[in-house]
């Protein structure tokens, strides 16, 4: 059968890049530590907003946020978080309380998702979002693989 | 705005000359002529650079003679450079003007295609199908959008008047919900009605259980769920329009409008209003292919923002809807006569929903609802007015407990009020009948508790009690589990739970309209109840090559413990209700796929079933059920031209359809069928979308292989069948296979291929 055959190509897949493996640890902060960061040394914020359930956002933290070159731009020139857009807990941020908010029942997304990550009015999931001086100068609801992402970040880093 | 952004991590070296001193020095200004903080100022191919200060003046020391370039980059306006020359000892003034920022930045949302919107992380396993899924085979209505979804399939129950229900895992629909923003509004009499006439555009999403969820919804949530999100003010655009028109001259027109009466309350509008006035018979037999309609429908909703974000929403929605079906010759004025035969059916539906939370610091949310259902029909001379009233109430109180307990507790109140022009709604006294419409109160009160042990172990436990006045005590438990895998890709969730029905005493068998009988409920009349087991998997694998692909496997069973039927022939002037003396089952399994590489998306999906009922010892196949069904959703994107082909469509397998009697010659089962559609649309930057298509490329219609669909739909009203003395129809040359008129023999539209053509327009 074709699907057979297609999935032991996948396996195959799978196994072989797992092969690969990355030297360099992703810097991960929070939002709560962000201004005693920027005290010391200012840098554009990359926020990377996921959901549970989010197969895009699986895909960018196996594929992308596991590459070499995007680590070393995260950790080098910028300040990293990952952040689940459904958690509970309440984040305070610039003097301000974020919570979550539910719209359904086991459906809901966190307020500073929403300030940060919402287009027309809802989040899509994955969003990348870049922020400089609190204010976001970058966003993007997609998936962003390697190249699009290293072409955003060199381009923020060398203005 | 200022969006500048600096080099940290570019470390400047001091360079000290001796010998020279040669320094650059400016402004850096806007359009306006403001200064610009913040901006850097590069010698380019120098190891050299500054910032401009709070007035936009930069300098820049200790140069040696030569050409160089001055560089400017920044996000607001992009790049400039200069080209100077410096001598021994100077001090050169350059200042730039940036001149307008440039809209690269700008625009910082970007959207792309890859993303999701929303889905459930419960322990509960739901299905989510956004807008944008439907979309890939518009359709008037939800009723027939659901053909999309596999497992779940919309029946039409009658081949001249259309109306239908949806069976879930092959149960029929009265065992189906139907929520509005999880609201059981819709219920009895209305099951279609709730699901035309919600305008496409106004819907976010539908969410589907499989499987008994009575233990958060109560009566009804037997075989499945299905909820229906709306929109909410904040995420719909400013304006949306949807219209579009088959071949065949239907018409479905869908506005949406959204506007702000102040900062805080905000509102939406849609209408929704679908016509078919042209009145087709390709098979032949004198009677309407497909039902003509007329239908207005008109939804708005509010939605007030309160402290520390408190919900209060409200929205009200009202439905009115002409249709008939008939003889091709039928007009409104042959309306319940004998002469020309036609089933029309006015409706009238009005219903109001709202969700408050209350003013206080724990999370206690009131939920209301009430709905008017009034239906005036006519099936030929037979005459069916209904009138249904349900009132909704209910209290839930979130409180999560430590790190592992969420709470949910809940109270909640149904009342329904049922009328018709039957003996089903009269009390029959020796000496009048008297009008005694049914009235019913279902009070009932939940807890249920999702403990999440960590990141991958989650169990909910719930169960639920109600109160019937015909059943008495009723409780519906549930168990769900899920776990997930370390790196998220594998998902397990093992669910089990009960789900029951009160009684539905008004009777959908017109049989029972005619004559005078007296309603009888036998004593130890149970609900209606099933138990539900199911096991579903999820996988995602996930490639470097942008190949996703989730695989979600479902093996379900459900054993119906009981189910209400009418018995007419114990005593012919009794409707006796009573419980079944046996069981039915469905069990299954089904898959999922839904797959995505680079432009190519496809969601396909199948299920393998077996429903049966045993009755007194002897084991039914159900009527109108298939053995296997799958659907598919392919659709490619071309991006540069922003054109996406989209082909739909599904397949049933043979189902065993009603036979009047022996000598019926039709097909005692379907053949396997299916419907198969193409769309393709292009969208442009301005919102506005153009769509159009080809609906049922095979053609398919249900008299395929059939003499005929509707028995003697040349005499519709039995004037020329000769009875025996026990009713039945006898054959003669006239009637050869002994047959009464009979709408029933059908499972499928009755519609061929048509093409169709929309447009879409958004204002954001």
């Amino acid at each position: 059968m074709r699907l057979n055959k297609l999935l032991k190509y996948l396996l195959l897949i799978v196994g072989f890049l797992t092969f690969q493996s990355s030297y360099a640890q992703l810097e991960k902060h929070h939002f709560e530590s962000l201004d005693s960061l920027q005290n010391q040394e200012e840098r554009p914020v990359v926020v990377f907003f996921h959901a549970e359930w989010c197969k895009f956002c699986l895909a960018m933290e196996a594929n992308v946020f596991t590459s070499d070159s995007v680590i070393t731009k995260l950790n080098n020139d910028f300040y990293f978080i990952s952040f689940d857009a459904e958690q509970k807990e309440p984040v305070n941020y610039k003097g301000e309380t974020f919570l979550y908010e539910s719209n359904g029942v086991n459906t809901g997304t966190h307020q500073i998702a929403t300030h940060y990550a919402s287009q027309d009015g809802s989040v899509s999931y994955p969003a990348i979002v870049v922020l400089w001086k609190g204010k976001s100068i970058f966003q993007r609801n997609s998936f962003m693989d390697k190249e699009e992402l290293m072409g955003v970040l060199d381009r923020i880093s060398s203005l | 705005m200022k969006r500048i952004i600096l080099i940290t991590s570019c470390f400047l070296s001091a360079f000290v000359s001796w010998s020279q001193s040669i320094s650059v020095y400016g402004t850096v200004t806007n359009g306006q002529s403001e200064p610009l903080t913040y901006v850097k100022v590069l010698v380019d191919g120098e190891n050299k650079g500054s910032f401009t200060d709070e007035n936009g003046e930069y300098v820049l020391s200790d140069l040696k003679s030569g050409k160089y370039t001055l560089l400017i980059r920044s996000i607001d306006y992009g790049s400039t450079q200069k080209e100077i020359e410096l001598n021994p000892n100077d001090s050169l003034r350059i200042d730039f003007n940036l001149g307008k920022p440039i809209k690269d930045f700008d625009e910082v949302v970007v959207s792309g295609t890859m993303k999701e919107a929303r889905k459930s992380d419960s322990p509960v396993p739901t299905e989510v199908y956004t807008d944008e899924y439907f979309k890939a085979n518009p359709t008037p209505s939800i009723f027939e959008s659901l053909q999309n979804v596999n497992g779940v399939r919309p029946q039409i129950n009658c081949s001249v008047c259309n109306t239908g229900d949806i069976h879930i895992n092959g149960l029929e629909g009265p065992y189906t919900m139907i929520l509005i923003d999880g609201m059981p509004i819709v219920s009895g009499l209305s099951t279609v009605y709730g699901l035309n006439g919600i305008p496409q555009a106004l819907i976010e999403r539908v969410e589907i259980v499989k499987g008994p969820s009575s233990t958060l919804y109560g009566s009804e949530a037997v075989g499945g769920v299905i909820n229906v999100i709306t929109k909410s003010p904040s995420n719909t655009p400013k304006l949306t329009a949807d219209i579009f028109g088959t071949s065949w001259g239907e018409v479905n027109t869908d506005v949406g409008y959204k506007f702000n009466l102040n900062e805080k309350i905000s509102s939406i509008i849609g209408i929704n209003y679908f016509n078919y006035s042209n009145p087709i018979d390709n098979n032949n037999d004198n009677f309407t292919d497909v039902t003509l309609q007329d239908r207005i429908s008109v939804f708005n909703k509010w939605t007030v923002q309160r402290k520390d974000n408190r919900i209060f929403s409200i929205a009200g929605r009202y439905v009115y809807e002409d249709r008939w079906g008939g003889e091709m010759d039928w007009t409104p004025e042959y309306r319940g006569g004998d002469e020309i035969y036609g089933e029309s059916i006015y409706t009238s539906r009005g219903e109001i929903f709202g969700t408050y939370q209350l003013p206080m610091k724990e999370k206690v949310l009131f939920m209301f609802s009430a709905n008017s259902h009034q239906q005036n029909s006519v099936y030929g001379d037979l005459e069916y007015i209904g009138d249904q009233k349900v009132g909704f109430g209910q209290f839930t109180w979130d409180k999560k407990i430590g790190n592992h307990h969420d709470f949910l507790l809940g109270a909640s109140m149904r009342y329904t009020y049922y009328d018709d022009n039957s003996v089903a709604t009269e009390f029959v006294s020796d000496l009048e009948v008297i009008n005694n419409p049914s009235e019913t109160i279902l009070p009932g009160v939940f807890l249920q508790d999702e403990i999440t042990f960590n990141n991958q172990h989650k169990v909910l436990l719930g169960i639920r009690y109600d109160y019937n006045s015909t059943h008495g005590d009723i409780f519906t438990p549930r168990l769900n589990y899920k776990w997930k895998s370390k790196n998220k890709k594998n998902i397990i969730r093992v669910s089990g739970g009960r789900g029951y029905r009160v009684a539905n005493i008004f009777t959908e068998d017109h049989a029972a309209l005619t004559g005078a009988r007296e309603l009888e409920l036998e004593d130890n009349l149970a609900p209606e109840t099933s138990w539900n087991g199911n096991i579903n998997i999820i996988k995602k694998i996930i490639t470097r090559d942008q190949l996703f692909v989730t695989f979600d496997a479902t093996v379900f069973y459900t054993y119906f413990e009981n189910k209400i039927i009418p018995d007419y022939e114990t005593d012919p002037n009794k409707i006796i209700y009573g419980n079944l003396d046996g069981y039915a089952e469905s069990k299954g399994i089904s898959l999922n796929i839904d797959l995505r590489y680079k432009n190519l998306t496809g969601r396909i999906g199948g299920t393998l079933m077996d429903v049966s009922r045993v009755e007194n010892g002897e084991r039914f196949q159900q009527e109108f059920q298939e053995d296997f069904t799958a659907v598919w959703n392919i659709g490619y994107t071309f991006p540069k031209w922003g054109v996406m082909v989209e082909y739909t469509g599904n397949i049933y397998g043979p189902m065993k359809l009603p036979l009047l009697s022996e000598t019926d010659p039709r097909q005692a089962y379907s053949e396997t069928w299916s419907i198969q559609n193409i769309q393709v649309r292009k969208s442009f930057s301005n919102g506005l979308e153009i769509y159009g298509g080809v609906k049922n490329l095979l053609n398919w219609t249900p008299n395929r292989g059939n003499p005929f669909i509707i028995a003697r739909a040349h005499d519709p009203f039995d004037e020329n069948v000769v009875f025996d003395g026990n009713g039945q129809a006898v054959p003669t040359p006239e009637n050869p296979y002994g047959l009464t008129f009979d709408p029933a023999y059908v499972y499928g539209p009755n519609q061929g291929t048509r093409a169709f053509l929309g447009i879409r327009y958004a204002i954001k």
